[in-house]
């Protein structure tokens, strides 16, 4: 694109055809304040904060909305502007509560900021504050709606950039305030992903878990990834005198991949550090109850137990690079297990002829083949930025799944039907022809049965063409990397490294079984030894998502358990068992696929209790496509039940009937 | 619940034989449906309008809470707006409102005890020429004085006082 110069303030600038003149002295170093106006959003010219003076223009303009036009001369600065600036500013707070003293958001308030920085001094307007006295409360977000400036960010947000639409205004005029339908967040479909919360300019928009719990100039932040599922999220951890208060995403400034979109779990799910499944000590099965050991003793066992019998281990891909090293050195088998299993399946088939590639080089083509269901379960955040690479960027999305998705309202076009035949559809390959596409894989695909099967059309039929496989979990990938994964224990003694007792209870193995974990639940109560571990708040480490840059993990908050620790004072292991082949156990006819969603994963339902007061419960749901009936088991928690479904179809997510 | 099948079909019915491109724009026929065959404009029927329509339920609350005329607090069977704008306002159009709200006992914005009446005040409904207007329902009322408001309003009381159930739909 050819640039042109504006002049801004004196100075020259470069501008882009379609650029806002807000973006280009936003790129130069000249300050406009904003409300309403938000690097993420689609601008709105509803606070008039932003005015400008542009020469030939009778009157002043909104910067955020204007787009520059060559041999534009702009002031932002003369005293025209200066005063309505500040009348706009003092309107604003003039009916805004200024509880600055009791609000959460004051410190990091953006009306503050600019309130200082612009409003005039003298107050010229006697009439009183019109207060709606109306304070909405959900599970997690609050709105206090006295402190609100309608600047429409959250509904934009929410509506636009998250697809919910879950916020709107009620009333009108000065009685009008944000909220979602009939005051109820749960009913009106919130999925608390926290965006909204994240763009409010004010402190109407409230993290109820913070409320009252700290000063922002008083937290201490600790820029962290997100392991719990395989987006790898970049986040702020906000801590005061050691212990976590919040986590904030902060979208516009976040240049971590997923641009400081979170979901449910990174934003509410850091209260696992201080769940009540916490594990303190080791404990060891004595007769037919637990008892607690000391970290030397456990050690003892874990020597005594692996010099006579064979072992195998079973390594979660939610663990730091350093930490699966650390096992892959310290325990020398070839038999090695993880829930990685399926991805590697996937990647070994299709990486012989496609090019496996990053999330980010997969962004830079025009269109993207989303392969796969439930998107927006397994990784939520990577479902937004797809989102809105069509709505900011104008690409194009061509879905191929079996299931209807969110995805689907934005889609160029939605292929529901069989993956395989719609793969190799002649339809498909027209809507290719001569463009610029790339594969991204992910969701449910890795747990049918013919996942195998797709990866080996899919690497036939687009040979050569860039694929980003989305891992399941944090690290899968370089968990398929490391090991060569089976599928099924055969040993005396196994032990396993979990983040969540789900996966130790879905591939149980062993007559002797040592579990590395963070929680103690019933599952973790099958095991004979347990050791405590950190959770992803509590860890330093690295993690490789399918790119060359690795993700850094920074501990927030100090703990004295920790894998790492542990594993370096163990001694060598090896032994020379060889590899028992993977056997695997396919069912004949399945009808019913089980989706874990977002709040189950990791069985974040269970250990944290802000996740848990938003997730629903388990269900079956029904779908017609194409003629044919399919089910899906929904699962929002984990529970006995739901494990014993799994474990009978176990690496496979599909059952048969009953 | 038959009432909201009643509903459901009748939605269904409008948006067969819409007039317009998308389905957002059946929202305000909708709500005007709801408003016209019910006391008050519920939660219930607005998600049955945005299920029926395919928009999110907070879009057709925002549409029914803002415009005057959807009512999502309980109304009389008749609406009563008196208008107090310009031309009706340098006819007599407050003295008709406050002559009405006296003889009832209520304020505007109110509904008389015994569910007949809600009074409002109305802004322009374009009957300028017949200042001042006050509409009942959808029927217009000009060249009014107080006395005259009364009677008219009195007379629809007379009538439904005859009738056995004055609350039917």
């Amino acid at each position: 694109m050819e640039s042109f110069t504006i002049i801004i303030d004196g100075k020259e600038c470069e501008a882009f055809p379609g650029e806002t003149v807000l973006k280009v002295a936003e790129r130069n170093g000249i300050v406009i304040p904003t409300f309403c106006y938000h690097k993420e959003l689609r601008p709105e010219g509803a606070c008039r904060v932003c005015l400008v003076e542009v020469e030939g223009a009778p009157r002043l303009v909104t910067a955020c909305t204007l787009k520059a036009i060559p041999n534009m001369v702009v002031r932002t600065n003369t005293p025209r502007v200066r005063k309505a600036r500040a009348t706009i500013i003092r309107m604003i707070l003039n009916n805004h509560a200024l509880e600055c003293k009791d609000c959460d958001k004051s410190g990091e308030c953006e009306l503050q900021m600019t309130g200082f920085r612009h409003a005039s001094k003298d107050i010229k307007y006697k009439e009183e504050i019109r207060k709606k006295r109306i304070l909405i409360e959900g599970k997690l977000i609050a709105i206090n709606t006295d402190r609100c400036i309608l600047c429409r960010r959250c509904i934009r947000m929410c509506g636009e950039n998250m697809g919910n639409r879950v916020l709107g205004i009620m009333e009108r005029g000065y009685k009008a305030y944000i909220s979602p339908f009939n005051g109820n967040f749960e009913e009106s479909g919130c999925e608390h992903c926290g965006s909204c919360i994240d763009v409010c300019p004010v402190g109407s928009l409230l993290d109820r878990t913070f409320k009252h719990k700290g000063r922002p100039w008083k937290l201490e932040k600790t820029w962290t990834t997100c392991t719990l599922c395989g987006s790898g999220c970049y986040m702020e951890v906000d801590t005061c005198e050691g212990e976590i208060k919040r986590v904030m995403g902060r979208i516009g400034v976040n240049h971590g991949e997923n641009k400081g979109y979170l979901c449910v779990n990174g934003k509410w799910g850091w209260d696992i550090v201080y769940s009540k499944y916490r594990l303190k000590k080791p404990m060891l099965k004595r007769g037919s109850g637990l008892e607690e050991i000391s970290f030397e003793e456990a050690m003892k066992v874990i020597e005594d137990k692996l010099k006579v019998g064979n072992f195998e281990v079973f390594v979660d891909s939610s663990l730091t690079c350093e930490e699966i090293d650390l096992i892959a050195d310290k325990f020398r088998t070839k038999n090695v297990i993880s829930d990685a299993f399926n991805y590697q399946r996937f990647l070994e088939k299709v990486e012989e002829t496609l090019n496996i590639c990053s999330l980010k080089e997969a962004f830079d083509s025009d269109v993207f083949v989303v392969v796969g269901d439930f998107l927006e379960e397994s990784n939520p955040v990577t479902a937004t930025l797809l989102r809105l690479k069509v709505i900011q960027e104008h690409k194009r999305i061509i879905r191929v799944g079996e299931f209807p998705s969110k995805l689907d309202s934005i889609s160029y076009k939605v292929f529901i039907d069989d993956m395989e035949k719609t793969l190799t559809s002649e339809s498909l390959n027209k809507l290719l022809h001569g463009k610029r596409f790339s594969l991204i894989v992910g969701g449910t695909i890795y747990d049918l049965i013919k996942s195998e099967k797709i990866a080996e059309i899919v690497a036939e039929t687009f040979k050569g063409a860039s694929i980003h496989p989305i891992p399941p979990e944090s690290n899968s990938y370089y968990v398929a990397k490391k090991f060569r994964i089976k599928s099924k224990f055969n040993s005396s003694v196994s032990i396993y490294f979990v983040n969540s007792n789900e996966k130790f209870a879905l591939s149980e193995g062993g007559e002797f079984k040592i579990l590395f974990t963070p929680f103690y639940d019933d599952f973790a109560s099958r095991a004979d030894l347990i050791i405590p571990t950190d959770t992803f708040l509590e860890k330093e480490g690295k993690i490789h998502p399918p790119s060359t840059t690795k993700k850094p993990l920074k501990s927030a908050v100090k703990t004295e358990i920790s894998l790492k620790v542990f594993l370096q004072k163990l001694p060598v292991f090896s032994q020379k068992l060889e590899p028992t082949p993977s056997s695997l156990i396919i069912p004949e006819s399945t009808d019913t696929l089980v989706v874990i969603s977002k709040h189950a994963k990791g069985m974040m339902s269970t250990y944290s209790n802000h996740v848990a007061s938003v997730s629903g419960r388990n269900k079956t749901l029904e779908f017609s496509i194409n003629g044919t009936k399919k089910k899906i088991l929904f699962v929002e928690k984990f529970d006995g039940k739901v494990v014993e479904i799994l474990k009978s179809s176990y690496p496979y997510r599909e059952i048969g009937n009953g | 619940m038959d009432n909201l099948n009643w509903l459901v079909k009748e939605i269904e019915k409008l948006k067969r034989n819409s007039p317009y491109p998308s389905a957002r724009s059946l929202i305000m026929p909708a709500l005007w449906i709801v408003e016209k065959h019910f006391p008050e404009i519920l939660p219930e029927h607005m998600e049955v309008i945005a299920k029926i329509l395919g928009v999110k339920p907070v879009e057709v609350e925002e549409i029914a809470r803002f415009y005057a005329m959807f009512h999502t607090k309980k109304k009389g069977k008749y609406v009563v707006r008196v208008c107090t704008n310009l031309s009706c306002m340098l006819n007599g159009g407050e003295s008709i409102l406050q002559a009405i709200c006296d003889h009832f006992g209520v304020k505007p914005g109110e509904t008389t005890k015994d569910g007949l009446f809600t009074i409002e005040e109305a802004e322009c409904m374009g009957l300028c020429n017949g200042a001042p207007a006050m509409t009942v329902n959808e029927t217009r009322f000009t060249n009014l004085t107080p006395q005259k408001a009364i009677a008219v309003l009195e007379e629809f009381k007379r009538k439904e006082n005859g009738k056995d159930n004055p609350q039917e739909r």
